[in-house]
């Protein structure tokens, strides 16, 4: 007994030796998130990126190339998607946003050819500006379901114009629901509760102002007479002639006093090297004292300002005298 | 006898001969009458004066923000003037993808035995009164729709619209007068109705001080008496009462014509 007394006492010592003074220890909070990793000074990486926007209120996209600074800490369709959010530039005036206010892009992960967009709850928000009967009204019963087609075609052209992927499925944050999907319903369309899923999104170039279908909707206003919009394609100052554009009413008179244009069909459609010119052959027919006058080999030029392609005054002025 | 035979003979052998002489001539055909063209056919019925013309139409599009033209092959007589066939044709219009018919969910239709007449540049128009069932929106939107379409006919300057022969007022009261109407194109209709509504009386306020200025077709009675000749105006009235728009009008004097000289054209001077 006296021998195990001592053993016990030095084992007893020897348990409460420390070198440093004893310290609380550190333990996580659980209800604060993490630090951010500090990316100031990381390595960013530069791309060239097309971003598509609605042109004005038409019912198009157009493009607006900038260069997209990517950190290395997060991937170049976040960056893309974040800047679409983010709308156009200052300098694209004739350009604007989809998104209501507050989307942002929670997650992007790429899969083969398929990109899934995990977008906050924001997306599904409406505009301020859309009136609540929307659909007794005639403009806003078209607007408002052609807004969303518009902001899911800019995000599908924005991403398969810059990364490698052919489709992409949107996912919609959820939070306080039960849910058996956080896929895009199909009611994002068609606001009427329908719970079937949306389809992956593809590219619709019937959507996409290129230089083709810029000379289409140039020529289908021309044929309908509808000068009010073929005005927001002349562009704003004509290569040819080196004036500036009309203002509209003077535009307007320049365009009544010319023959109906009865039918127009565009062929072609080569850029030139430097991207900013397109040139078709459009073959059609005038309409003339009631009878049609056809015509062949008239030359559209188009004209590239600022992402967005257009006419010349000189391309539809004058006109007439091809028979 | 027999040497006279033989001389006979031997005379008639030459001429024999001789009628088989022929010259080193290539031997041509004779030339044969044309054949014989085909005259103009009679007429069957009126067949004959039926002529397909190229026509615009105007119409609302689907979110009636604009006029469109499309154009339809008609099937007009030449006898008679083509505007009351493309009215026609114009209200009958069903629409498509991009365009609205003209009356919307109301069809549309003229009234009576004359609903088109052109007097003077002026074409007057007569709805029946199913043009009533529109808002004031939609009928003054059919109402540009046809007065674009009637005025690419080169006879055609200003519409006069009535439905059920009667002018037709664009508010509650009965005092803003549509007048007479010309090609509004390259506006927006949401823009052009504005400018109308702007017009209107504002409520508290009494009609005959609410100024108007509006194009009005007036018509003169021609100096011989022969007839009456329409002659649109742009007038300022004082007020929208009708004492005050009937008033202005008649203050009016023609102006010369360049089918009628201002002697021609003896006014009407308000009692």
């Amino acid at each position: 007994m006296r021998k195990l007394l001592p053993l016990l006492l030095c084992c007893l010592l020897l348990t409460g030796c420390t070198r440093d003074p004893l310290a609380p220890m550190a333990t996580t909070n659980a209800s604060t998130a993490l630090p951010a990793p500090a990316v100031d000074g990381l390595p960013v990486e530069e791309n060239h990126a097309t971003l598509w926007f609605r042109f004005g209120e038409e019912p198009f996209l157009a493009t607006e190339s900038r260069e997209i600074s990517t950190a290395r800490t997060e991937s170049y369709a976040h960056t893309l998607l974040q800047a679409l959010l983010s709308g156009p530039s200052a300098a694209s005036t004739e350009l604007g946003g989809l998104f209501p206010p507050g989307t942002r892009v929670i997650s992007v992960h790429q899969s083969g050819r398929l990109m899934f967009v995990t977008l906050s709850k924001h997306i599904m928000n409406r505009f301020a500006d859309e009136p609540d009967n929307w659909r007794n009204q005639a403009d806003w019963a078209i607007e408002v379901p052609l807004r969303r087609e518009l902001a899911m075609q800019s995000i599908a052209a924005t991403l398969t114009e810059n990364c490698a992927v052919d489709q992409v499925i949107i996912l919609v944050e959820q939070t306080d629901t039960a849910t058996d999907s956080l896929r895009l319903r199909q009611s994002y369309y068609t606001l009427d509760g329908s719970a079937a899923l949306a389809d992956p999104l593809q590219r619709n170039e019937s959507l996409l102002l290129s230089p083709a279908r810029t000379a289409e909707v140039i020529l289908q206003c021309w044929q309908e007479s509808d000068w009010a919009r073929l005005y927001r394609y002349v562009a704003q100052r004509d290569p040819v002639t080196g004036t500036a554009r009309p203002d509209e009413s003077a535009f307007v008179q320049q365009m009544m006093a010319c023959p109906h244009l009865l039918q127009a069909q565009a062929l072609g459609g080569n850029v030139s090297e430097d991207g900013r010119t397109a040139v078709f052959t459009v073959d059609g027919a005038w309409l003339v004292e009631g009878a049609e006058v056809p015509f062949t080999g008239m030359v559209l030029r188009l004209t590239r300002e600022n992402g967005v392609w257009g006419a010349g005054l000189s391309q539809l002025i004058g006109r007439e005298a091809l028979q | 006898m027999n040497k006279r035979f033989r001389a006979w003979m031997c005379l008639l052998l030459c001429i024999i001969l001789l009628t088989g002489c022929t010259a080193d001539s290539v031997v041509l055909p004779s030339v044969t009458l044309p054949p014989v063209s085909a005259g103009p056919e009679a007429p069957i019925g009126d067949a004959g004066l039926q002529q397909e013309m190229i026509i615009p139409l105007y119409l609302p599009s689907q979110n009636r923000q604009s006029l469109l033209t499309f154009y339809e092959t008609l099937t007009i007589s030449r006898d008679q003037h083509p505007a009351e066939a493309i009215l026609r044709a114009l209200l009958s219009h069903g629409g498509n993808s991009r365009v609205q018919p003209l009356g919307g969910m109301v069809t549309l239709s003229l009234a009576g035995a004359n609903p088109v007449e052109i007097s003077g540049g002026v074409c007057t128009v007569n709805l029946s009164a199913s043009a009533l069932q529109l808002t004031s929106q939609d009928l003054y939107t059919a109402t540009l729709a046809i007065t674009a379409t009637l005025c690419e006919l080169p006879d055609v300057n200003h519409v006069n619209l009535l439905v059920a022969g009667t002018p037709v007022a664009m508010d509650v009261g009965g005092n803003l007068p549509l007048g007479s109407l010309t090609p509004q194109l390259g506006q927006e209709l949401p823009v052009l109705w504005e400018q109308l509504s702007a017009r209107r009386t504002p409520v508290g306020e009494l009609p005959a001080s609410t100024p108007l200025t509006a194009t009005a077709t007036l018509y003169f009675p021609l100096a011989d008496g022969s007839g009456i000749v329409a002659e649109p105006r742009r007038i300022s009235f004082p007020g929208q009462h009708p004492q005050q728009l009937v008033i202005a009008c008649w203050r009016r004097s023609p102006t010369a014509r360049t089918c009628l000289t201002a002697q021609q054209i003896c006014p009407i001077s308000p009692r």
